[in-house]
């Protein structure tokens, strides 16, 4: 399957092209980039077509996976839709309720695949997670404890009109989603705080404490923030703690490295399987009306409402509750 | 010094064994109402007005909702009162004990032994205390056993919340200072529990408690400040492991694994005596303990009327 890949704005345009290379289903048809410069380069990199002209890139392949800046999701994700190409669209879908919803239905009208990149869903750690869960070997759940701390990714990252928001809107998405894959549950209250003063010189949320409640009871909390120096060895990680009745589990999704020093610095390698390339291979399976854990867009709208529904907490200091 | 140990319980045990490390502090006797005869040569009593006689300092080791009933007593006396934590377990008790250690000449110590350990001390000192933090702290243990399960039940020891998250909530309060809003959630057994603190200076605390972690003792701690980041967990600076073929059978109540010549204990109990000998100012007073186990106690009202908690307000109403 031809994949043209939408802008090479987010840091995980590489992951998504390496899986799209190694993926037995795909080949990558070309990217495009509205950033021209920018875009021409990494096509050159990665020995593919550039096309500056967003419908000739459309034209050439099946499906795409755009991979832009968050702000242009909608635009790009409702062209490609348009066009009658599955879309895996990179998290968080959308930056606000509304915007997901529209990209959402437009998938339903149009009968296309439209998949939200969540990829600890193809974590290798993570899936052992979901197992040991539905297995009950910790009783029945009660509590998450999640942190998915990272380093400030800057750019636009640190510019609300293109990134929707800061490090809540970056990173809650991963565990809110991963909570409510490995539970079936839904989130129905949320507390949170946030604030700006771990990372020098900007002016967006990097600081997050946002708890939550799910409609079967589970407690839960997440730490989003940007609290990883530009001296940590790696980007961050994302750990999570189920707590049950009959014990508890830590996953750790990314402590599988090898660790490197020098007279200079910290290198951190890992060495866990390569997630992105089992989503990639679930999105050819989906687009093949198989069934797959790929998360739907209607997953993405539902981790977009929880974010949109700390940054109202965190502005009103009180319990926030969706539907 | 003549010091009588009122209650020996799982931390009476351990304060025993301080004093014992101290040539100048005789333990002269042991309240007990569970025990007889003695306890490594110390008598034990089991008439409290019996045993208060003994000493002009006393150091009160009981279940936290006797707390109040016996601090009574003995500021009464005029003692001198080393108070293990939590400090009581309703806000009235509280303010009652903050009263009558108004009227006493004795001088009260509060046992926060958390502001003993030489990490969290690392911690306090290395911080930045002129710029807010963003902070995870957690605790985690097996279910603690002691003397009926009193410890178990939320209305004697206020849960995980007060009676082992209070260790985090008073290094929180002492770290990043007075605390204006308190959200928390809980199980319905009170035996884990989720906190959010927000501080007077900005400073944003994220707390994990559980007495149902069967993995081993842990305390951890992640400190954010503007480009700084401070880790500590326990488990991961084990200096000492023992691996045994058959392994042993854990203890009924998890404390940290301290490998230092003078514990956290030992510290507390140390400076508390010599408080009282030189006449210096007590490094941990009621007060001190009360502006914590405050938070504790309004973190349980959150978490009971699923509700954030301004402490503003609070003190308004």
């Amino acid at each position: 399957m031809k994949i043209s890949i939408l802008s090479t704005a987010h840091v995980h345009f590489e992951a998504f092209a390496s899986a799209v290379k190694q993926c037995a289903g795909t080949e990558l048809a070309g990217i495009y980039d509205d950033d021209a410069h920018r875009g021409k380069k990494k096509a050159a990199d990665l020995q593919t077509v550039f096309y500056e002209n967003l419908h000739d890139a459309l034209s050439v392949c099946e499906a795409v996976v755009v991979c832009s800046e968050n702000a242009k999701h909608e635009e790009l994700v409702l062209a490609a839709i348009e066009a009658n190409k599955h879309v895996l669209c990179e998290k968080p879908l959308a930056i606000s309720t509304v915007s997901g919803e529209r990209m959402a239905k437009k998938a339903v009208e149009q009968d296309v695949v439209l998949a939200t990149a969540f990829p600890l869903r193809f974590n290798t750690p993570a899936m052992e997670l979901k197992r040991v869960i539905e297995q009950k070997q910790i009783g029945e759940v009660l509590a998450f404890h999640g942190k998915n701390p990272g380093q400030c990714p800057k750019g636009w990252f640190i510019d609300k009109k293109r990134s929707g928001g800061g490090a809540l809107m970056d990173h809650i998405v991963h565990l809110a989603d991963l909570m409510r894959w490995l539970t079936g549950a839904e989130v129905s209250k949320i507390y949170a705080e946030a604030d700006s003063f771990l990372v020098p010189c900007i002016t967006i949320d990097d600081v997050g404490h946002v708890q939550l409640e799910f409609n079967n009871g589970i407690i839960a909390d997440i730490d989003p923030s940007w609290s990883r120096p530009e001296g940590y060895p790696t980007w961050g990680g994302i750990d999570l703690r189920a707590t049950g009745t009959q014990g508890a589990v830590d996953l750790r999704a990314y402590a599988q490295k090898v660790t490197q020093y020098n007279n200079t610095k910290t290198l951190q390698h890992d060495y866990g399987d390569f997630e992105y390339l089992y989503m990639m291979n679930a999105f050819v399976e989906t687009i093949g009306n198989h069934q797959t854990e790929l998360a739907t867009a209607w997953d993405g709208v539902a981790a977009t409402k929880i974010v949109e529904a700390a940054y109202q907490s965190a502005k009103e200091h009180e319990v926030v509750t969706i539907t | 010094m003549k010091i009588v140990i009122l209650g020996y319980g799982f931390i009476g045990n351990i304060h025993l064994s301080a004093y014992q490390k101290m040539n100048d502090v005789e333990v002269a006797g042991i309240y007990s109402t569970t025990k007889t005869g003695s306890i490594e040569g110390v008598p034990v009593y089991n008439d409290l007005d019996e045993c208060l006689e003994l000493a002009d300092v006393v150091d009160i080791c009981l279940p936290t909702f006797m707390h109040r009933e016996v601090f009574e007593k003995a500021a009464a006396r005029g003692k001198h009162i080393f108070l293990e934590k939590p400090m009581a377990h309703t806000e009235e008790d509280c303010r009652f004990m903050l009263e009558l250690e108004q009227r006493s000449a004795g001088k009260v110590m509060v046992g926060q032994v958390l502001r003993y350990f030489p990490e969290y001390r690392q911690l306090k000192e290395n911080i930045d205390p002129g710029k807010p933090a963003s902070s995870l702290l957690s605790r985690r243990s097996q279910l603690p056993v002691s003397a009926k399960n009193w410890s178990l039940d939320r209305n004697n020891s206020g849960g995980v919340i007060l009676d082992l998250l209070l260790h985090d909530i008073d290094f929180a309060c002492w770290a990043f200072g007075p605390v204006t809003r308190i959200y928390a959630q809980s199980d319905a057994e009170y035996y884990y529990a989720l906190l959010t603190l927000r501080h007077e200076n900005g400073s944003i605390t994220r707390l994990e408690g559980s007495w149902r972690y069967e993995g081993g003792f842990v305390q951890e701690a992640e400190i954010a400040q503007e480009n700084e980041l401070f880790t500590y967990n326990s488990q991961d600076v084990l200096p000492l492991q023992v691996h045994q073929k058959a392994s042993a059978s854990k203890d009924s109540t998890e404390i940290p694994a301290v490998l230092l010549r003078d514990d956290p204990w030992y510290l507390e109990l140390r400076e508390f005596i010599d408080a009282i000998r030189d006449d210096r100012p007590i490094p941990i007073t009621l007060q001190d303990a009360y502006e914590s186990t405050r938070v504790a106690l309004l973190a349980l009202k959150s978490a009971d009327e699923k509700r954030p908690i301004s402490l503003v307000k609070e003190l308004n109403a």
